[in-house]
């Protein structure tokens, strides 16, 4: 089945309306706030006094090049990594003194973590479901969507150990929808997906953010960002070098440009690789 | 949730490569109903039968704890915490639940059925001694699915560390000699020669005191002590053995939970292990295809943490084999140190291929690399083990004064050398168990695959390799001819020059053929 053929576009279940957000005439809760976030591992300081707010509603890109502390960040602010200093708030609620409420907004797609690798994907959601408490109807209905919408329904007999890299991140995308979060935080979430299903989670995310959710998605891919993000900040060798919103921060150029400026300084130079210059050579 | 992680357990059970009717749980089933046999085996009184059964659940207890290192059985995980770290559940909640679920499986079930002997002891004596019986062998199962549980997460923080991983490999080798040789030792306190000449005659005679003083200090033991205790009327001892186990279990769960709490967060990026710099000899090796193969090998030796455990468990379990008996004049096996090196060296090796993983990709896509690949790898393993195996005979044959060994080691230490580099790569390349890989690993850095028919094949291998060699040692000792002494020592290095040709060229070969078979069986289980 073709995703973009479907005519009933899949929706993505309904973002709860966070209580704390109700509240009239005070200032409005952001759907994330790091605060003097750092992490050292060793003698590398991976991350260093990290501040990014993130605004209801917002579609928040955080770019930066490898290694500069973006997984760590993202580590940090859902709770899977204890920083040194500073804290992390979803919807206000502090992820390192009230872990569960605010594991109960967010849905977070991680980068790199392990799996349960001999479930097949209808498993590892339902068993998901069921133990975050979801209503039984609801775990098995969202399972299927999920999977349809992703279109994993395929691979019903498939065990996670012999999905593809790009599978396996559609999978842990379903596993962040899963209870309709108020947040999403995305780690690289389109690396390795097909164009097909990579517009298919355009959409999804857009509609998302559309019924009041709020996304946070990291990425190398400027386009991507371009295309999707109101809001972009960049992180270069553990702090932000700039955030705000996306126009403000590309100030007239593309976001590569950019981007290429803040990071290395400069546009980037010419590299040779002296022994590719002569054309292929057989032995 | 709990029911929700039992089924989430079973489904990973159900999806499980091997049926469950495997023979793994043929010999476990064996094994269980043998020492139900014990139970009701006629010794001479209630103290002697209770005597074997301390041994025997010591002996399962035992087992749950040293498997997961020495064969991989059990030391796999098929729900970790890392994979529910993101749910909003109380870390304590779900260490409880993940608790629940170590109990669903064969294991666990088999063992359940070997320690169904305490109950049926119990009710030979009486209804308050089957009741008792029955609590225990209750208690002795979460003791020992517990014990090795927690001391599996143990080891593993213990290899993120260079003095860890020193100290988890002395204390495995310590262990594991205990468990085969230990026995001599309250059988030469006690001046008992019968142990020594006759293991098996405590099944008429009873264990010598020495033994029963030391068993009854073990946990292992409470369960049968409370039996005997509640068929003599003495409650409060029955109270005691149990309310001990129950403190136990207690002080485990706690460790358990700790535990996982622990491994709900990412401490670091590490993959366990260290860059270690190459040798003085490892960098002036050649430079060509081989010696980067055998080069290779040595350091993923030195850097994964599994493997250089193992290859110091096997060394130093070796030595402590030996010096253990030694200890109390018992010497008659210390020329062999170098031998029993060997082959504990090729039975804890004999997975190379299993620990590569799917980075076995490069050698099937380096043109010509496969047979560079499989005698680099024999070259690391003689490398590795040869040299310090032979200098442990050296020393031990000149400390026991034993120059009559002298004749036997030069024939059999280069049978069981080549014999050893023949065998392991053989099964490395045909038993290939996938192991968690580096990347995809967790906080659990034993996680590994269950090779216990593959270290039992590598180890008869080397056995049958060595036969021609030891029949003409014995010959030559028989009837006293110079000469079968010289044949023999030279069968010995022939022996093991051609085990480790053949068996490489047979390895070779057949990665030739079933090379991207292989590989999918790396990579996908």
């Amino acid at each position: 089945m073709n995703a973009i053929a479907r005519e009933q576009p899949f929706s993505p279940p309904e973002p709860a309306t966070h209580p704390d957000l109700l509240a009239v005439g005070q200032p409005p809760i952001p759907a994330m706030a790091l605060r003097g976030l750092s992490k050292r591992f060793g003698e590398k300081i991976a991350v260093h006094e990290v501040d990014l707010t993130v605004p209801v509603g917002s579609f928040y890109g955080l770019v930066g090049p490898n290694g500069a502390g973006k997984t760590t960040t993202i580590s940090m602010a859902v709770g899977l990594l204890r920083p040194d200093t500073g804290s992390s708030r979803i919807f206000g609620v502090d992820v390192w003194e009230e872990p569960l409420r605010a594991k109960a907004l967010v849905g977070v797609m991680p980068d790199g973590m392990v799996m349960p690798e001999r479930l097949t994907g209808r498993e590892l959601l339902v068993y998901l479901g069921q133990l975050r408490g979801l209503p039984p109807d609801d775990v098995y209905a969202r399972a299927d969507d999920l999977l349809d919408a992703l279109g994993l329904l395929g691979a019903e007999r498939t065990l996670i150990a012999e999905y593809s890299a790009g599978m396996r991140k559609k999978i842990v995308l379903a596993t962040a929808l899963l209870h309709a979060p108020s947040l999403l935080i995305l780690d690289e979430p389109l690396e390795a997906v097909d164009p097909v299903s990579a517009s298919t989670i355009k959409r999804i995310l857009q509609r998302f953010v559309a019924s009041g959710g709020s996304v946070v998605l990291s990425s190398h891919v400027m386009p991507l960002v371009e295309q999707l993000c109101d809001h972009v900040a960049i992180i270069d060798k553990g702090v932000v070098a700039a955030a705000g919103r996306l126009d403000e921060v590309r100030g007239g150029r593309s976001l590569e440009d950019a981007f290429v400026q803040l990071v290395s300084g400069g546009p980037a130079t010419a590299v040779r690789l002296a022994w590719l210059d002569n054309g292929p050579q057989h032995h | 949730m709990l029911d929700t992680l039992i089924h989430m357990k079973l489904a990973v059970l159900r999806h499980s490569p091997r049926p469950i009717a495997n023979w793994r749980t043929a010999v476990g089933l064996a094994l269980a109903i043998i020492t139900i046999l014990l139970a009701i085996y006629p010794t001479g009184s209630t103290a002697q039968t209770g005597d074997l059964l301390k041994m025997a659940i010591g002996a399962w207890t035992l087992g749950w704890v040293l498997a997961p290192i020495q064969t991989g059985a059990g030391a796999d995980e098929p729900i970790m915490p890392e994979h529910l770290a993101l749910l909003p559940i109380a870390p304590r909640r779900l260490a409880n639940g993940l608790l629940a679920t170590l109990f669903v499986g064969m294991g666990p079930v088999i063992t359940l059925g070997a320690f169904f002997a305490l109950p049926v002891f119990g009710a030979r004596l009486g209804p308050a001694a089957a009741i008792t019986g029955t609590l225990a062998m209750l208690l002795h199962l979460a003791l020992a699915i517990l014990l090795s549980r927690v001391v599996i997460g143990i080891t593993s923080q213990a290899l993120a560390s260079r003095f860890g991983l020193e100290f988890a490999a002395l204390q495995y080798a310590i262990v594991i000699s205990l468990s085969l040789v230990g026995w001599v030792i309250p059988a030469a306190l006690a001046q008992d020669r019968r142990l020594l000449d006759d293991p098996f005659a405590f099944l008429s005679h009873g264990l010598p005191h020495g033994m029963q003083v030391a068993l009854r200090m073990s946990p292992a033991s409470w369960g049968t002590s409370a039996i005997i205790a509640a068929d003599e009327h003495r409650w409060l001892a029955v109270a005691g053995y149990l309310a001990g186990l129950v403190a136990l279990i207690a002080a485990l769960v706690w460790i358990w939970d700790a535990q996982v709490s622990r491994r709900l967060e990412i401490r670091q990026r590490r993959a366990g292990g260290r860059i270690s710099r190459p040798s003085w000899i490892q960098r002036r090796l050649p430079s060509s295809p081989l010696w980067a193969s055998a080069n290779r090998a040595m350091l993923t030796w030195s850097r994964e943490p599994r493997m250089a455990l193992e290859a110091r468990i096997a060394v130093l379990g070796g030595i402590f084999i030996v010096a253990i008996p030694a200890a109390v004049n018992w010497t008659q096996i210390v020329a062999w140190v170098g031998v029993i090196v060997l082959i504990l060296g090729a039975s804890t090796s004999c997975n190379l291929y299993g620990l590569e993983g799917s980075a076995f990709w490069m050698t099937l896509l380096t043109p010509g690399a496969i047979p560079a690949d499989v005698r680099g790898k024999q070259i690391a393993y003689l490398m590795k083990f040869g040299p310090v195996a032979l200098v442990l005979s050296l020393i031990a044959t000149a400390w026991g004064e034993q120059w009559w060994a002298w004749t036997w080691i030069a024939a059999i230490f280069p049978a069981a050398l080549g014999a050893g580099a023949g065998a392991m790569i053989v099964v490395s390349a045909r038993g290939a168990v996938p192991v968690p890989e580096a990347s995809r690993k967790s906080g659990n850095l034993v996680a590994a695959a269950d090779n216990t028919a593959q270290t039992i094949i590598t180890i008869a291998l080397v056995l049958v390799a060595l036969l021609p060699t030891v029949a003409m040692l014995y010959l030559a000792g028989r009837y006293g001819w110079p000469l079968l002494e010289w044949i023999a020592i030279a069968m010995g290095i022939g022996s093991g020059v051609l085990a480790t040709w053949w068996g490489g060229r047979w390895t070779i070969s057949w990665l030739g053929r079933n090379g991207p078979e292989l590989l999918t069986r790396l990579r996908y289980g």
